[in-house]
């Protein structure tokens, strides 16, 4: 038996090359974004879509993408013509989430699913040993007084001079930070704009450097970043949990509907006092 | 040997410290040149995902697709050299000579040998005893070494009264140390062995140098009852045999059983390595227990005692010798060896290391081949463009690709930026780049279903899982490609850069049982 013929072994040489003159142009006009539609090539984008809980279905413009899981947590959508898409993500128990994206071609839009639970659970908070009552929650008497300190310190909002702010933000997450001005609040990316996450994109390309939770209808008192979002309160309504994302509708869930209730996010729980009550607000 | 040198004085270079002036200074570049290469690849590829991440992605697609051609394409040869390789054992050697004049070939057969135990020898040595070929045409070399000490000695004196009487002759041959000009090592061992049984044997009975056919074996060697039939078939029926050598395919069957997954994996890697070249003969350089003629050896001055990569260094220094008119032929007819096994999993894994490193230090003869080529005008562009290409990419790639593939290639999307890492094409990256990578790992399932061909029965002390593990042990392939291909390759260059040259390291011989041989 002889070994291969130079001529065997170029004609196996030439068939390599060619297949992979074929078919690597084609990976690579498939990774830009680039599909064969009809008779020619139209650039596409795609959408990618974050679910923070497992049991949770994605969908884009009505058909199902597919649902999380423990190992699923992200849905990537490619071949998207450049356009508005309704991405909407729904689980039981959970506000149905809904976002109008835009698509361009060749980018991909990402978007966390903001999932906040239709109920949640509000104890009053009190000092006592031993068993409680489900609707209320016990500390002891230390804990009690950190919530009593966390509400004595005074929540800083200053006027704004010239549009720019001077205050001193509420509070800071991940380059992003809270502003109170005028009982507006406010979100800024304070990092290099090159690097502003898409929450703050109305499209891939045309992202801003700050835009309003809540303007002019109610009067903000304080905010924190909390559960994926922002919780704040008002003046006239109460306490409530919002997403931080420009893109249309932005999700705004009232957690406690009493004017002039106050919260602090003690610990990494979500305290709300009213009048001279402490109540804790969990299950988010 | 003297004529060798007065015709080419660089014949025995063996480092750029060997020569003087702009000699040395351009055998250092060409010292460097194959760690600036590799290193220049990666680093400028972490540039390129840094600075212009989208071309290093397209970089990264185009590289995942061209790995599975070439995938492809060495699979079509190893399946090729796979059943020439399984024919050449059903074959009748020793009738296929019948019609030759071979009864006045001598094969002298040397053991380079420090301080392996007995056994391991001895069942090299049986094996021959069992060779189908006449052993009155069979000499064996017990090469020692005289830093090995007492104990070595009297193993060989044992070793050849044990044989002397069943082969044309046994000798043992003691290699001085501290030799001015040597590296300790095979080398300088072999290259002294053959000398003295030129001397002592071929000389001393008037045997001719061309009728002599010189088997460089490693202690474990073990042969194949129609090996040497077949060698001298080969030999006899080549074209102008006396400018070639012959290179046998290693099979590390001696102790596969019982070693480690890893060094299973890495010994039949280096053996599918070998079939995929025997079919690309132009691409072939001497290996371990390759076999070359007594007058080639002492036209060129026998094998360089000043170089760790003996084995390959030889066929460079005939091919400068015979100014190009040189060849390895090869014969896809198999050799058991054994498969790096140590004392623990631990010291395997450090044995398994530096054997690659010592196999990847091959890259100093790059060095050696530009700048012999530079001196010789005699040789040929078209042959020297050829070989240079085939050595340099050989080495680059070795020590390049499996870090593109399963490291640097994925980099731009990690350091490609906020505005690349919206785009499709990032998202798409490791999509595409993963069709590609699994549709080459089906190589994997091919090297899985010859590794059981190839390897002997399973010993009744082991059960059915063993099989399984090693047919599934291939899935380790992009781990070893990284740690036992890359890095190794990678550490050799980077001494061969910065004049770190690196010393001989004996591969230790250690088997947890007897070796396991039969024919398939």
């Amino acid at each position: 038996m002889k070994p291969l013929s130079r001529r065997t072994r170029f004609i196996y040489l030439a068939v390599s090359i060619t297949a992979f003159l074929f078919t690597v142009p084609v990976a690579v006009f498939y990774a830009s974004g680039y599909r064969f539609n009809g008779l020619s090539f139209v650039e596409t984008g795609g959408v990618y879509v974050s679910v923070p809980l497992s049991d949770a279905s994605v969908f884009i413009n009505g058909k199902e993408e597919g649902v999380s899981s423990l190992f699923t947590r992200s849905f990537y959508t490619d071949n998207l013509i450049a356009g508005t898409y309704a991405v909407q993500v729904s689980r039981e128990g959970y506000y149905p989430w809904v976002k109008k994206l835009t698509v361009e071609a060749r980018i991909v839009t990402d978007v966390f699913a903001f999932l906040v639970p239709q109920s949640t659970l509000i104890r009053e908070i009190e000092i006592r040993e031993g068993d409680t009552a489900s609707t209320t929650r016990a500390v002891s008497k230390n804990e009690y007084n950190t919530f009593v300190k966390a509400f004595a310190r005074k929540i800083v909002s200053a006027p704004t001079q010239g549009g720019m702010a001077t205050s001193t933000p509420v509070d800071t997450r991940a380059g992003a930070e809270l502003y109170i001005e005028d009982g507006n609040l406010i979100v800024r990316w304070m990092k290099d704009p090159q690097s502003v996450p898409s929450s703050f994109c109305i499209k891939p390309s045309s992202c801003v450097q700050e835009f309003f939770i809540e303007k002019g209808r109610e009067t903000t008192t304080h905010a924190q970043f909390f559960a994926g979002g922002v919780v704040y309160s008002t003046k006239e309504s109460g306490i409530f949990l919002a997403e931080n994302d420009v893109r249309p509708v932005p999700l705004v869930v009232p957690l406690y509907s009493r004017p002039g209730a106050q919260f602090r996010i003690v610990n990494g729980a979500l305290i709300v006092k009213d009048g001279s009550a402490f109540y804790d607000i969990s299950g988010f | 040997m003297e004529n060798s040198l007065e015709k080419n004085p660089y014949l025995h270079v063996g480092r750029a410290s060997d020569l003087t002036g702009k000699n040395r200074t351009l055998y250092r570049v060409f010292e460097i040149l194959p760690g600036l290469l590799s290193f220049g690849t990666l680093f400028g590829l972490v540039a390129l995902s840094f600075f212009a991440p989208a071309l290093a992605a397209y970089f990264t697609i185009l590289f995942s697709g061209y790995w599975v051609f070439k995938t492809i394409f060495l699979s079509v040869h190893l399946w090729h050299n796979f059943k020439r390789l399984r024919h050449n054992m059903e074959l009748d050697w020793q009738a296929r000579l019948l019609n030759l004049k071979y009864q006045d070939i001598l094969h002298l057969v040397i053991f380079p040998f420090a301080n392996e135990p007995y056994e391991v020898l001895a069942e090299s040595i049986s094996a021959l005893q069992k060779s189908r070929f006449p052993k009155e045409q069979i000499a064996i070399v017990i090469a020692s070494e005289e830093r090995a000490g007492a104990d070595a000695k009297s193993t060989a004196l044992r070793l050849q009264k044990e044989f002397k009487d069943h082969f044309a002759d046994v000798i043992v041959t003691v290699h001085p140390p501290n030799t001015l000009g040597e590296l300790p090592g095979k080398g300088s061992n072999i290259a002294y062995a053959a000398k003295e049984a030129k001397e002592r044997i071929l000389d001393a009975r008037g045997i001719s140098y061309e009728k002599t056919l010189v088997s460089a074996f490693d202690v474990d060697t073990v042969i194949y009852p129609d090996y040497f039939a077949c060698l001298t078939w080969y030999f006899l029926t080549e074209d102008d045999a006396l400018h070639a050598s012959f290179q046998p395919v290693p099979l590390y069957n001696n102790n596969i059983w019982n070693a480690p997954i890893l060094s299973r994996v890495l010994a039949y890697s280096s053996t599918f390595w070998q079939m995929i070249q025997q079919e690309m003969p132009e691409r072939l350089t001497t290996f371990s227990s390759h076999a070359v003629s007594m007058r080639a050896l002492v036209d060129v001055g026998y094998w360089q005692k000043n170089v760790v990569s003996e084995d390959s260094r030889i066929f460079f220094n005939l091919f400068m010798h015979y100014d190009g008119n040189y060849r390895v032929v090869p014969m896809s007819y198999p050799v058991s060896m054994d498969a790096n096994v140590s004392q623990s999993w631990l010291s395997t894994v450090g044995s398994l290391y530096k054997q690659h490193r010592r196999w990847s230090y091959g890259a100093e003869n790059i060095a050696y081949m530009l700048f012999n080529f530079m001196h010789n005008p005699r040789i040929s562009f078209s042959k020297k463009w050829r070989l240079s290409f085939i050595q340099i990419e050989g080495f680059w790639s070795l020590a390049t690709h499996p870090l593109i593939l399963f490291a640097v290639g994925w980099l731009p999307l990690f350091i490609g930026g906020h505005t690349f890492n919206a785009t499709v094409l990032s998202y798409n990256l490791p999509i595409v780049a993963t069709w590609f990578l699994t549709l080459a790992m089906s190589g994997l399932v091919a090297s899985s279903i010859f590794f059981m061909y190839l390897v002997p029965q399973r010993p009744h002390e082991y059960s059915w899982r063993r099989s399984i593990t090693m047919a599934l042990q291939w899935i380790l392939v992009p781990f070893t490609m990284v740690i036992f291909s890359a890095i190794p390759g990678l550490d050799a260059q980077v001494r061969l850069l910065f004049g770190k040259y690196l010393g001989f390291w004996v591969t230790p011989k250690n088997r947890r049982t007897q070796p396991v041989v039969q024919k398939n």
